[in-house]
C-alpha cells in the first residue's frame, strides 16, 4: 500500500504538471526533534522533502491570505494546501469572511489522526539531546542521550486534538487518508469544563494568572488564521485603544480583544496555544468561547459555506439569558 | 604563584553557600531561578533559590538591563515636576550571577550600542555601572546552541567580570576584569587554584565544545548579504509569521519604542521593546511603510545582525544561544536561513 506521504507527493506532482496550482503549502521535517516546519513548494522544488506525520502541527491556512494576495495581478492561479480537519475549517472561515475566494485554493484534505504534542513528550525526557526517533502504529520511540523511552501516541496528543470532533475535513478538493477517522468520543475538554464551572471571580483570577506570563510577542495572533486584520487593534495608533506596556491591564486588554473577536469563528485548531513561547493556556478561554457559541447558537464554524456565522445574524429564539439588565 | 594562575581561585562546593551569602550581604544578586515566566533572572534572596543546573534559561539576561517596559521619567504638568527614574536607586550594587557566556557576550554588544558610543544611554549605563557579571561556563551545550559558529564559545569571557566553571566538587573562578578582582578580594572562602584545576577545566571545556554540532559558517555571509536585492530574500521569509518571538528572546536585539503615557494630567515616558518584525516598526506618519511585507522585515533582521553590525561594530550581533530556534512557532531556524543564503546562487 502506498504511504499517505507518497500519495500526497504524487498528487502534488500531478497538480503542478496540470498547472492547477502554482505553489503548494505543506510540511517538511523540522530542525528540532519531533517537529515539522511549513514548506512552500514551487513547481521545480524537491518533493522528497515533503512530510506528513504526526508532528504536522502548524495550521497552514494562516499563510493563505498573503500568498494568494501576492499572486493576484498575474494570471489567476491556485495555491495548493494540505489541510487537516481544523485547518480546512480555517480555510472555509477565510473564504466566508471574503479573505480568499474558493477558486484561489486547492485543498488537499487529510484525515487527521491527531497531532502529537511535542512539548508533552519533551517534558518527560530529561535530556534535550535526542538521537533517534522511531514510531509504530501506537507508539513513538525516542532514543536520547541517556536512554530511551516509548510514548503512547494517544496519550500525548495536543489538548485540542483530544477533544476534536472534526478530524476529517468537510470541505476539500481531494481527500487523502483511509477514511476511518479516529472519531473522538470525548468532545468536551475536562479542563475547560472545570474552568467554566468556577465562579466568575475564580475564573478571572485564573485568567489573570495565565496572562501574567504573556510577553506581548503576538505569536498567538500571528499564528491564528482568523487574525488577518491588516492593522491589528493592538497596534492602532489612531485611535490608540490601549498602551504598549507589559502591565497586566494592557496585556488583558489585548487578549480580551483578540479572544472575543474569535466568537463564532475559532475552530479550536490550537495554533495560538502552540505558538505561545510562554505556555499561556489560551485554549482555556478560546475553547470556552467555542463551547458557548455551540451551546447558545448550535454553530460550529468552518463546516460549510452556507450557514451564517451567529454574530452576523439573529433568530427570534436565540438564547439571551446572558444579556443582563443594567443595574 | 605562576602568572597564569594569578586570576584563578577555587571555591569548594561545601563553601558555596557561605561564599554566596557573603556576596548577598553586600550586593543585590540576580540569578537564574524558577518563576511563572519560566527559568529566568530573578532577584535571589538565598543561595537555595539559585538554580545552577540549567542549560540556558528561557529569557535572556537583556531584560535586566533593558526591561521590556521601562519608565524613563514621570511628569505632572499641574505641579511642573518631572521625576527622573534614576533618582531612586538602591544603595547596593548588583551582581548578575550565573548567566551563560553567550548572554555575557551579548551584553558586551549592548555596551557598544548603549554605553560606549555617543550618545550614551543614561538608563542602561547606570545599571551597567552598578553591576558585576559573573558568568557560568557551559558544560553541556543544547542541540540548538551554535555559539561556536558566531564567534562565541562555551567559555567566552567577553562581557563577564568573573567566569565560573563547575569542576568536580568545586568551582574554578576566574576574574576577568578589575571589577571582578575587586569583588573577590578578601573572600575567605576562596583558595588558590592549581595547575591541575586548570587542566580539569580545559578538559571539560574541550568536551563541551565537542558537543556543539552546528557547522554554520558565517564568515562568507557578509559578502552575500551585501547584495540587498538578492533573490534569496524572496523565499527565506516565506514561513515567517511576523511575530516578535525571535527578537524578544534574542539577547542582542535592542530596538525600542518610546511613548508618553498620559492619564488625568499626569504621565510617564516609557521605553518598550520593539521588533523589526512588526509592521508598525517602520510605519511612517504618512501611512507609507518602507518595509511593507514579511520579506523586507525578515531581511532587516538578518542584515542588522550579520551585516550592519559588522560594518558598525565589527561584530556579529548573534551569539548563537539558540533561543530564536527553540521558541519560533514555525521552526524557522536561523541556522538554516544562513545555510540557504550561503547556498543561494
Amino acid at each position: 500500500m502506498k504511504s499517505i506521504e507518497s500519495e500526497i507527493k504524487d498528487l502534488i506532482k500531478k497538480l503542478f504538471s496540470e498547472k492547477k496550482i502554482e505553489v503548494f503549502i505543506g510540511y517538511e521535517n523540522g530542525t528540532l526533534p519531533l517537529r515539522t516546519t511549513p514548506y512552500f513548494v514551487s513547481p521545480n522544488d524537491d518533493l522528497d522533502k515533503l512530510a506528513w506525520n504526526r508532528f504536522c502541527s502548524n495550521n497552514l491556512a494562516v499563510y493563505l491570505p498573503r500568498v494568494v494576495a501576492k499572486k493576484k495581478g498575474g494570471n489567476s492561479c491556485k495555491v495548493g494546501i494540505l489541510c487537516k480537519g481544523c485547518d480546512s475549517r480555517s480555510v472555509v472561515g477565510l473564504i466566508k469572511e471574503k479573505q480568499l475566494s474558493r477558486n484561489d485554493v486547492f485543498i488537499i484534505g487529510i484525515v487527521c489522526p491527531g497531532i502529537i504534542d511535542t512539548k508533552k513528550i519533551l517534558s518527560e525526557i530529561k535530556s534535550s539531546d535526542i538521537e533517534h526517533i522511531d514510531e509504530d502504529d501506537e507508539n513513538i520511540m525516542v532514543k536520547f542521550k541517556d536512554g530511551k523511552k516509548n510514548f503512547r501516541k494517544k496519550d500525548h496528543l495536543y489538548e485540542c486534538c483530544i477533544n476534536c470532533e472534526f478530524t476529517t475535513p468537510f470541505v476539500y478538493d481531494t481527500l487523502i487518508g483511509d477514511g476511518k477517522s479516529s472519531s473522538n468520543t470525548i468532545t468536551s475538554s475536562q479542563k475547560v469544563a472545570e474552568f467554566s464551572a468556577k465562579s466568575r471571580q475564580e475564573r478571572w483570577q485564573i485568567f489573570e494568572q495565565e496572562l501574567t506570563k504573556c510577553i506581548r510577542c503576538y505569536a498567538c495572533r500571528n499564528a491564528c488564521p482568523n487574525c488577518y486584520c491588516k492593522e491589528c487593534f493592538a497596534e492602532q495608533t489612531k485611535p490608540k485603544w490601549f498602551s504598549v506596556t507589559n502591565d497586566l491591564s494592557d496585556i488583558i486588554f489585548y487578549h480580551i480583544g483578540r479572544i472575543f473577536h474569535q466568537a463564532g469563528r475559532c475552530v479550536d485548531c490550537g495554533a495560538c496555544v502552540r505558538a505561545c513561547p510562554m505556555d499561556v493556556d489560551l485554549r482555556l478561554f478560546t475553547r470556552m468561547l467555542v463551547d458557548e457559541v455551540k451551546e447558545r447558537f448550535g454553530y460550529d464554524p468552518g463546516l460549510n459555506f452556507e450557514e451564517a456565522p451567529p454574530l452576523t445574524t439573529f433568530a427570534s429564539d436565540d438564547k439571551q439569558e446572558f444579556i443582563t439588565e443594567p443595574s | 604563584m605562576k602568572k597564569e594562575l594569578e586570576n584563578y581561585s577555587i571555591l569548594n562546593k561545601e563553601d558555596f553557600n557561605k561564599f554566596f551569602n557573603t556576596l548577598l550581604g553586600k550586593y543585590n544578586i540576580f540569578g537564574p531561578s524558577k518563576s511563572d515566566k519560566g527559568d529566568k533572572l530573578n532577584k535571589i534572596n538565598s543561595a537555595d533559590d539559585l538554580m545552577l543546573d540549567y542549560k540556558n534559561f528561557k529569557m535572556s539576561a537583556k531584560e535586566f538591563f533593558f526591561p521590556q517596559c521601562e519608565t524613563l521619567l514621570a511628569f505632572d504638568p499641574s505641579t511642573g515636576i518631572v521625576k527622573n527614574r534614576s533618582e531612586d536607586v538602591d544603595a547596593k550594587n548588583d551582581i548578575i550571577f550565573g548567566i551563560r557566556p553567550c548572554d555575557a557576550l551579548a551584553l558586551s554588544f549592548f555596551d557598544r550600542v548603549f554605553k560606549d558610543g555617543a550618545p550614551q544611554d543614561p538608563y542602561y549605563t547606570e545599571k551597567r555601572h552598578r553591576s558585576t557579571i559573573i558568568s557560568l561556563a557551559c558544560l553541556e551545550p543544547e542541540p540548538t546552541c551554535f555559539c561556536n559558529a558566531v564567534g562565541c564559545d562555551v567559555d567566552s569571557e567577553t562581557g563577564a567580570d568573573i567566569i565560573l566553571t563547575q569542576l568536580n566538587s568545586r568551582y574554578l573562578i576566574k576574574s576577568v576584569t578589575e571589577k571582578g578582582i575587586e569583588i573577590l578580594k578578601h573572600l575567605k572562602t576562596l583558595i588558590p587554584a592549581t595547575e591541575d584545576d586548570i587542566k580539569e577545566k580545559d578538559e571539560l571545556m574541550a568536551k563541551a565544545k565537542s558537543g556543539l554540532k552546528s557547522n554554520v559558517e558565517v564568515k562568507a555571509l557578509k559578502k552575500k548579504l551585501d547584495d540587498f536585492d538578492a533573490s534569496f530574500w524572496q523565499t527565506v521569509h516565506q514561513k515567517c509569521l511576523g511575530c516578535g518571538v525571535c527578537t524578544y528572546f534574542c539577547p542582542t536585539c535592542h530596538c525600542f519604542d518610546m511613548t508618553d503615557e498620559v492619564c488625568n494630567n499626569t504621565g510617564r515616558r516609557i521605553r518598550t521593546w520593539d521588533s523589526c518584525m512588526f509592521p508598525l516598526f517602520t510605519l511612517h506618519a504618512s501611512g507609507h511603510n518602507p518595509r511593507p511585507s514579511y520579506k523586507e522585515r525578515m531581511r532587516q533582521r538578518i542584515l542588522h545582525k550579520f551585516n550592519y553590525a559588522q560594518e558598525n561594530y565589527n561584530e556579529i550581533f548573534c551569539v548563537g544561544c539558540g533561543r530564536c530556534i527553540i521558541n519560533c512557532p514555525v521552526n524557522l531556524d536561523i541556522r538554516k536561513v544562513i545555510q540557504e543564503i550561503l547556498e543561494a546562487k
